[in-house]
């Protein structure tokens, strides 16, 4: 009787063979994970890399493990605060402007930059497809309008880059008036107008407010023309139509990422120029192309 | 062009006279700073050619010079943001999938969504308890856990397929398709489907009757007349429809036939073929076309009727397309005459 008392008081939780519930404290978690986003030519890339401009591990370093780390970075900065589920491009136009939340700005600016440029890669079945695409006509009608010929403005993308001391991007835009124009970004900057807090078009180390392209358009605009417009009104004061609300500034078409670890691998210490001649022959012009199409059918050259 | 010429014709020399170098600066600049500094890098050399030629060099300040591209509208500068969005919005990173509830029935799935895994996220697997199934279908269970049958999703995906094949065969040949789904939480998903098929909804009791007896209860109900592009016309057959018989739907879906047996006994007497979802504990052979699923979740009914209007969706839009090309892909209604003929003759035949 002693020892029916003793098993029967055994309690259950000395039993291993009883599975515990896990009863969790907290409501289930419920985010979107950034991952590495997939590339048209992912495939190929990862094989053989981009022939005569990156080798396979080169396209490694620059992309999948650059990227990937980005990604990251998002994922632990944004995990559990209301930003969770915002995309990348959503992360950088809201903090552009703040200070303190540089790090995220900068992972989520660079994430999409990084992006941007590897978009516009193209694939070239060696043996079969010429050197480079062809520029689709009215775009380059377009190039030669604005920049007085295609060469020139290859010639000149290609010196903006090279010139440029220290990590950074740079981007052929339209602006508002469909004008192409070439626009450098300094390390993580934003090309987006509104971004422009954080443009980042000039080396601060040698170029003051003073100097030549030391503000941006805004605050240029606003030291030298008046602001003072009491009184005027009427179709003949000169006013400027207010744009639409959100109106467009400008559109990214085309960018080149000059960050060292892109290129150091492959084409060495000296090799920026090198590096930007070849990949001249290795942009997809027709993503170009598409990407001036802020309307349907309205691409650049059709206007 | 002009310049180039007169370089060759005065020599580089006299065109360089300026004191301004004409290497554009690499360093960077701003654009708006950079279209400064293109005008006034021009304007001397339009000065100094337009003095030199009795042809003048257009302009190309933008002040003075037409400008090419006209205003944009409040509508086109929307329509470019929107554009914009697509095009660089996704650049960065790429956001897995989030479930949330409301997308699932304003914006539902298509046919080409249905995957195993989004069925078992929707609980379409989940069976009741073994100790009340059918034995009738044994052949769409794939075992037992936690006391309950497990339906095997891939069967229930191939059974969906199969139905939406049949919705939108029955739309793409203008016949009418009728969702039906009386429980609560059902409404929603219900007359959304019925709205992208353009057919007929009921969430509320079936009446009994409808049907077999529908010349009795429906008898108040107004008749239309739709032409091959949907167009409303009854007020050309006005007096034509005084004595038409009540119509009978070409299609039942039914999203929970536990209930509504009436309706698909109905059905069954009157050859309307029928699409339910048949849990474990029901009996297939109520419905034309079972499709093995759970009818407890909500999540999962919403799935199932989402793909399927956008089945009767695929289906609609097929026929009105036809249609634009003059093809009509339905018979038109019998003993109907063309309205302004006197004669009986029959409306024109389809091909």
């Amino acid at each position: 009787m002693l020892l029916q008392r003793l098993t029967r008081a055994t309690p259950r939780a000395l039993n291993p063979s009883i599975q515990r519930p896990i009863i969790s404290s907290s409501a289930p978690q419920c985010r979107r994970i950034h991952h590495v986003p997939p590339l048209t030519h992912d495939a190929s890339f990862k094989t053989e890399g981009v022939p005569s401009l990156f080798s396979a591990e080169g396209f490694d370093l620059a992309w999948t493990q650059y990227q990937r780390l980005m990604v990251e970075k998002l994922n632990l900065l944004t995990g559990g605060t209301p930003d969770e589920n915002a995309t990348t491009k959503t992360l950088l136009l809201t903090y552009a402007r703040q200070s303190d939340m540089a790090s995220l700005f900068n992972h989520a600016s660079m994430a999409h930059n990084n992006h941007f440029f590897f978009n516009c890669l193209v694939r070239l079945i060696i043996h079969i497809s010429p050197k480079s695409t062809i520029i689709p006509k009215p775009f380059a009608d377009k190039l030669a309008e604005d920049f007085s010929s295609v060469e020139t403005f290859r010639q000149e993308f290609i010196a903006t880059a090279n010139a440029m001391f220290g990590p950074g991007f740079v981007w052929l835009v339209k602006t508002e008036d469909h004008q192409l124009r070439i626009l450098t970004t300094y390390l993580a900057g934003s090309p987006y107008p509104g971004a422009h807090w954080r443009r980042q078009p000039v080396d601060m180390t040698n170029q003051s407010i003073e100097s030549a392209g030391g503000l941006s358009g805004a605050d240029y605009a606003r030291q030298t023309t008046v602001q003072n417009k009491v009184g005027k009104i009427g179709s003949a004061s000169g006013q400027p139509r207010e744009p639409a609300p959100g109106g467009i500034n400008l559109t990214p078409l085309l960018c080149v990422n000059t960050w060292e670890h892109v290129w150091l691998r492959d084409w060495g210490i000296g090799g920026k120029r090198a590096f930007l001649e070849a990949w001249w022959d290795k942009i997809d012009w027709e993503v170009v192309y598409n990407n001036s199409d802020t309307m349907k059918g309205r691409k650049v050259g059709l206007l | 062009m002009i310049i180039r010429q007169l370089m060759l014709r005065q020599g580089r020399r006299a065109l360089f006279a300026p004191t301004r170098r004409w290497i554009r600066a690499l360093n960077t600049e701003t654009i708006e700073a950079s279209l400064e500094h293109h005008i006034r890098e021009t304007q001397p050399i339009e000065e100094f050619v337009n003095s030199q030629s009795h042809v003048p060099v257009q302009p190309t300040d933008a002040l003075t010079s037409e400008s090419e591209t006209e205003e944009l509208t409040t509508a086109e500068t929307w329509e470019a943001i929107q554009a914009q969005k697509q095009t660089t919005g996704p650049l960065g990173s790429a956001l897995s999938h989030l479930y949330r509830p409301h997308e699932l029935v304003n914006n539902p799935p298509s046919p080409k969504d249905i995957s195993v895994e989004s069925l078992i996220a929707a609980q379409a697997h989940l069976g009741h308890s073994t100790s009340l199934w059918h034995p009738g279908n044994s052949r769409y269970i794939f075992g037992i856990r936690s006391g309950i049958h497990i339906i095997d999703p891939s069967i229930t995906a191939a059974h969906l397929r199969r139905a939406c094949r049949i919705v939108s065969g029955v739309t793409a040949r203008g016949g009418i398709v009728l969702f039906a789904g009386t429980r609560e939480g059902q409404e929603r998903c219900v007359v959304k489907a019925a709205e992208l098929a353009g057919g007929c909804h009921l969430f509320e009791r079936w009446t009994p009757g409808s049907i077999t007896n529908g010349q009795q209860i429906l008898a108040r109900c107004k008749t239309k007349v739709v032409d091959e592009f949907d167009n409303d016309v009854t007020h050309l057959f006005g007096d034509q429809l005084m004595n038409r018989s009540v119509l009978k739907p070409d299609l039942v879906v039914c999203l929970n036939p536990r209930e509504n047996y009436v309706l698909l006994h109905e059905c069954g007497l009157n050859g309307v073929p029928t699409i339910g979802i048949v849990d474990t504990d029901q009996d297939p052979t109520w419905v034309t076309y079972p499709i093995p699923a759970n009818d407890d979740s909500l999540r999962c009914v919403q799935t199932i009727a989402g793909v399927l209007g956008r089945a009767g969706e695929t289906g609609k839009k097929a026929r009105l397309e036809a249609a634009d090309q003059g093809i009509i892909t339905f018979n038109p209604a019998e003993r109907l005459r063309n309205p302004g003929s006197r004669s009986g003759s029959e409306s024109r035949p389809s091909r």
